[in-house]
């Protein structure tokens, strides 16, 4: 499929990114899996569209391993809709996860910079 | 499970973001179509987050097979045809194998109930180039030499067995007894359930009794221990009761009588009794045949006896068998094997033929498991989901199989020859139920397997061409089952077809005898003035004076050994050109007396029979058979030769032939007619008539019907007299058959099922291979092809399959029939003429098989086949 410039990056994230940005997301407050969605692309520039289909078995496997927690509530305009939070194991795995990304785009520009390597500086 | 979300849920969840993304796009301003539109876009494959969100889900597996078998359910009973055909095919199947399995188990594999049953042998022996039997019983000498030299037994005993007349009070019948050294009980670690056990200072006067009996005749009475009853001729103590499993040898033997067994009593080189040993923990057959071989040949030495025997020795091995082989024998072996063969093979035509209708449903349906698949359907789910359909379909078959079984194996087991030790266990049981349902799941794996690889390979591809891509891959492997079920179908038609020929010979062969009208039965008459031969051949001479007296009777005879009842013993006979200290040559002998060659429709060849004179009071007469008088002067006239009669202690006692008749079968319907001396009734030796107990035989067209009047002759004259062994000819003629025509019946049955199943299996191949072919066949008919250039070729393509299997089945079953040898009867196990029928047969069939659907082909409208697509 032809993809043009201007089209934002759309569900190809790095493995596991989508668990840290949903994580990222609910740490701010409780959300549902729409809103979850929306503001990963509203915070990211209109760059990420969160493809929808992976959202939700994401939301489900973070349930699973009992880091957020989802309960039936009401929307903004009166929907019903499934809220998700974090649980206080959530927001542990969210301190690493936090980590751990830190360190990769570290590590990662430092590959991407221009000029030699410092050790064979 | 807590915690656990349902499917509904997750779909509602995906609802409402579909409703707030719509509600997000029309706020943009799209129209509500558009707007729905492009949610469902953004939102991506639905049903593969389905899938996606089930993967993660505990358990997901099994939920997800549990909405498989509902699913499966609901289209099976859509097609309630196809439903019945494939759950009573393998119901039949299964049920089959399962009650064959059932009686394998019970009667070859369950072991004895005796304590370390696998250190139990039968000690038996074998003398190449002697005139013994291949395989022999072994006499008391062997038993005493093995029981005091052997270092490798832990026990040994010997017994015989027979029948004798018990009689309690009032109360007389003939019963079956055994006849064992004091060690059986040691030897088989069995222990009485009441009272004791013989020992060695009992003597003969003590017997054990059966719990059976004990029930039956003293209604479980401890006080029966230490009382005394007759046994024959002699009053024996009741000193135990064995427990109820204890059946040794057979079913039917309730009377234990101790046999002391002397030193002095040993007769070098008399053999015929059961000897059985149990061997030293870690013991060999090899070792013990060894060191038991090793051991006989000191027999000479230590016994003495005629030079035969020192030949004999000369030759013997030692053979040990385990027990349990020898209680059910080798053609009881053979046969159960051989049947649980043929319904296992009938189980894997059915399981093809359940296959290739699964594999035809599963085509109607190729373009639905390309959608599933194109939705995102994991290959997994739908194998999943086929194999869940045939499951639905092996288990209420393996429900229906066990009824089905606890209808017929008592039928089964009734139907059987008698004397099966252990059948009567057959039934029901654990083992046979869990057999039947690992039979369901590899049935579900086997008929489920090939639809379910072709559901996981179903794609894209397939969907948009209507599936004719694998059409081609698909018809190699159905022509693959015709071919096999082809090939599997004629071995069994071929065994049928053996040992229909084999019954069909065995039926017509001339046993040297009337088997119609005859009727025979033996009476133990017990008084006190029949205390020598000549007294007692009168006794009988009057009682068949009476018999002749019953209106329709021909002629009354009396027999030492009925043929086909009991065995005949063998004695040794030396003619006047052999040497003094020839030990002579082995020949069976038999007492007669009355008009026993007429009333058996025996022929007299030369001279004459007995006068009655001679048939009652010791004289030197002899009548020989046939084969007797051939081995005996090959090259003179036998009448008027003298035979001489060597008697176990070397003492030779002269006679005079002055007569042959034809050789019968004696034993066995199926060996050939038996060299036979026989001699007048009373016997060789003063004390011969003692020991027989001759069956009258009464020639009369009601011989079916005499029994009521027999027994009112025989309570006038002996009122204390059992009678017994009462049979018509026609009946022990059957009786030696039975084991063969039940096999071969069991066996038709089978085959026949098998080849209607293989019938139907190719017919199913063929018509849907035309089906699929519908619109090539239009295309060529519209192009011109004749209506009979489509049959032809239809038929040609049918046929060349069958061929391949006729092919592939003769040279199995060339293989495989001699394992059928024991059962055959005068018919070689790879009789061309039989080969070529059945492979005929089989080749008509898938001809005929394969005009159907070709008629079916070439009325094929072209026009319509074309539209059809």
């Amino acid at each position: 499929m032809p993809t043009q410039d201007a089209q934002p990056t759309r569900g190809q994230l790095l493995q596991g990114t989508l668990d840290l940005l949903v994580l990222r997301i609910l740490a701010l407050g409780s959300h549902h899996g729409h809103g979850i969605a929306m503001a990963i692309q509203a915070r990211s520039g209109n760059e990420l569209l969160v493809d929808h289909g992976s959202l939700y078995p994401a939301l489900q496997r973070l349930e699973s391993r009992k880091w957020i927690r989802g309960e039936w509530g009401v929307s903004e305009n009166g929907r019903r809709a499934r809220f998700y939070s974090l649980t206080a194991a959530g927001r542990n795995q969210f301190a690493i996860e936090t980590g751990r990304w830190n360190r990769l785009v570290e590590s990662i520009a430092r590959v991407m910079s221009p000029g030699p390597t410092p050790e064979g500086a | 499970m807590f915690g656990r979300r349902s499917q509904e849920d997750f779909d509602a969840e995906v609802r409402a973001h579909l409703e707030l993304e719509t509600e997000r796009l029309r706020a943009q301003g799209l129209s509500p179509a558009e707007a729905e539109r492009v949610a469902r876009r953004n939102f991506g494959n639905v049903a593969a987050a389905g899938d996606r969100f089930r993967d993660v889900q505990p358990f997901a597996w099994a939920e997800g097979f549990g909405r498989d078998l509902r699913h499966a359910w609901r289209a099976l009973l859509r097609t309630p045809g196809f439903l019945i055909t494939t759950v009573s095919t393998l119901a039949l199947a299964i049920g089959a194998v399962a009650g064959m399995f059932s009686v394998v188990n019970a009667v070859l594999v369950q072991p004895l109930p005796f304590p370390e049953p696998e250190r139990l042998v039968a000690l038996t022996g074998t003398a190449p180039g002697s005139d013994q039997p291949e395989r022999f019983d072994l006499g008391a000498d062997f038993y005493l030499q093995y029981k005091e030299h052997s270092k490798l037994l832990d026990g040994i005993t010997q017994l015989d067995s027979g029948t004798a007349t018990l009689r309690v009070d009032t109360r007389v019948e003939r019963v079956r007894m055994a006849w064992p050294t004091y060690d059986l009980y040691s030897t088989l670690g069995v222990r009485p359930q009441l009272g004791r056990l013989p020992v060695p200072e009992d003597g003969e006067g003590v017997v054990v009794i059966s719990d059976q009996l004990w029930t039956s005749w003293f209604g479980r009475d401890p006080s029966v221990i230490g009382r005394s009853y007759f046994v024959s001729d002699d009053m024996k103590q009741v000193v135990g009761v064995m427990p109820p499993e204890f059946r040794f040898p057979n079913d039917e033997t309730v009377l234990w009588i101790a046999n002391p067994m002397r030193l002095e009593q040993v007769r070098p080189g008399q053999l015929g009794a059961l000897t059985v040993a149990r061997m030293k923990p870690g013991v060999t057959l090899e070792q013990l045949d060894q060191e038991l071989t090793a051991l006989s040949k000191e027999l000479p030495a230590r016994f003495g006896g005629p030079p035969s025997y020192a030949r004999l020795i000369e030759s013997h091995r030692a053979v040990a068998v385990p027990l349990l082989d020898r209680m059910v024998g080798s053609t009881a072996r053979t046969s159960l094997w051989l049947l649980l063969g043929a319904v296992s093979l009938a189980l894997l035509i059915a399981c093809a033929n359940v296959t290739n209708l699964f594999l035809v449903r599963a085509e109607g349906r190729v373009s639905d498991l390309a959608v599933r698949r194109a939705l995102g359907a994991a290959p997994a789910q739908l194998v999943r989901s086929q194999l869940a359909e045939a499951l639905l379909v092996a288990v209420p078959a393996g429900l229906l199989a066990i009824c089905l079984s606890a209808v017929t194996l008592p039928l089964f087991v009734a139907a059987a020859p008698q004397g099966l030790p252990r059948l009567g266990a057959a039934g029901l049981d654990l083992a046979t139920v869990a057999t039947t349902f690992g039979l369901v799941l590899l049935c579900a794996l086997v008929c489920g397997a090939a639809p379910a690889l072709r559901a996981a390979s179903a794609n894209l591809h397939s969907m948009r061409d209507g599936g004719r891509a694998a059409t081609a891959q698909r018809h190699g492997f159905r022509n693959g089952l015709v071919i096999g079920q082809t090939a599997l179908a004629l071995v069994l038609l071929i065994g049928a077809a053996l040992l229909l020929q084999s019954f069909n010979r065995l039926r017509n062969v001339d046993p040297g005898y009337d088997t119609d009208g005859l009727y025979t039965f033996q009476f133990a008459p017990e008084q006190p003035h029949l205390t020598d031969g000549p007294s007692w051949g009168r006794m009988h001479a009057a009682f068949m004076e009476r018999l002749r007296t019953m209106p329709g009777v021909t002629a009354v005879g009396v027999v030492n050994n009925i043929p086909l009842d009991e065995a005949t013993s063998t004695a040794r006979f030396r003619t006047d050109t052999m040497a003094e200290d020839d030990s002579g040559t082995l020949l069976a002998r038999n007492f007669t007396g009355g008009d026993y060659f007429r009333a058996m429709g025996i022929d007299l060849l030369q001279g004459r029979a007995f006068t009655s004179d001679e048939a009652f009071t010791p004289n030197s007469n002899v009548v020989v058979s046939w084969s007797a008088a051939q081995q005996l002067w090959p090259r003179e006239s036998p009448l008027g030769q003298s035979l001489r009669h060597v008697l176990g202690d070397n003492t030779v006692l002269p006679f005079t032939v002055v007569g042959v008749v034809e050789d019968v079968k004696q034993d066995d319907w199926r060996e050939a007619g038996e060299a036979v001396v026989y001699f007048p009734l009373t016997g060789p030796t003063p004390t011969s008539w003692r020991l027989s107990s001759p069956a009258y035989v009464i020639k009369s067209p009601r011989a079916d019907s005499l029994q009521g009047e027999v027994r009112e002759h025989v309570r006038q004259v002996a009122p204390e007299a059992p009678v017994y062994r009462e049979y018509t000819m026609e009946f022990l003629a059957r009786r030696s058959t039975v084991e063969l025509s039940f096999t071969m019946l069991t066996f038709a049955v089978v085959s026949g099922l098998t080849l209607l199943l293989a019938a139907v299996g190719l017919y199913g191949v063929l018509s849907s291979v035309v089906s699929a072919r519908t619109r090539e066949i239009g295309v060529r008919m519209a192009l011109g092809a004749t209506p009979g250039a489509v049959r032809r070729q239809v038929v040609s393509q049918g046929t060349r399959v069958v061929v391949i299997g006729v092919a592939i089945g003769v040279a199995a079953a060339f293989a495989s029939t001699r394992y059928l040898g024991a059962l055959l009867y005068e018919v070689k196990a790879t009789e061309p003429a039989l080969f070529l029928l059945t492979s005929g047969f089989m080749v008509v069939l898938g001809v005929l098989a394969s005009y159907m659907p070709a008629r079916r082909a070439s009325s094929v409208d072209p026009v319509v086949s074309l539209r059809s697509e």
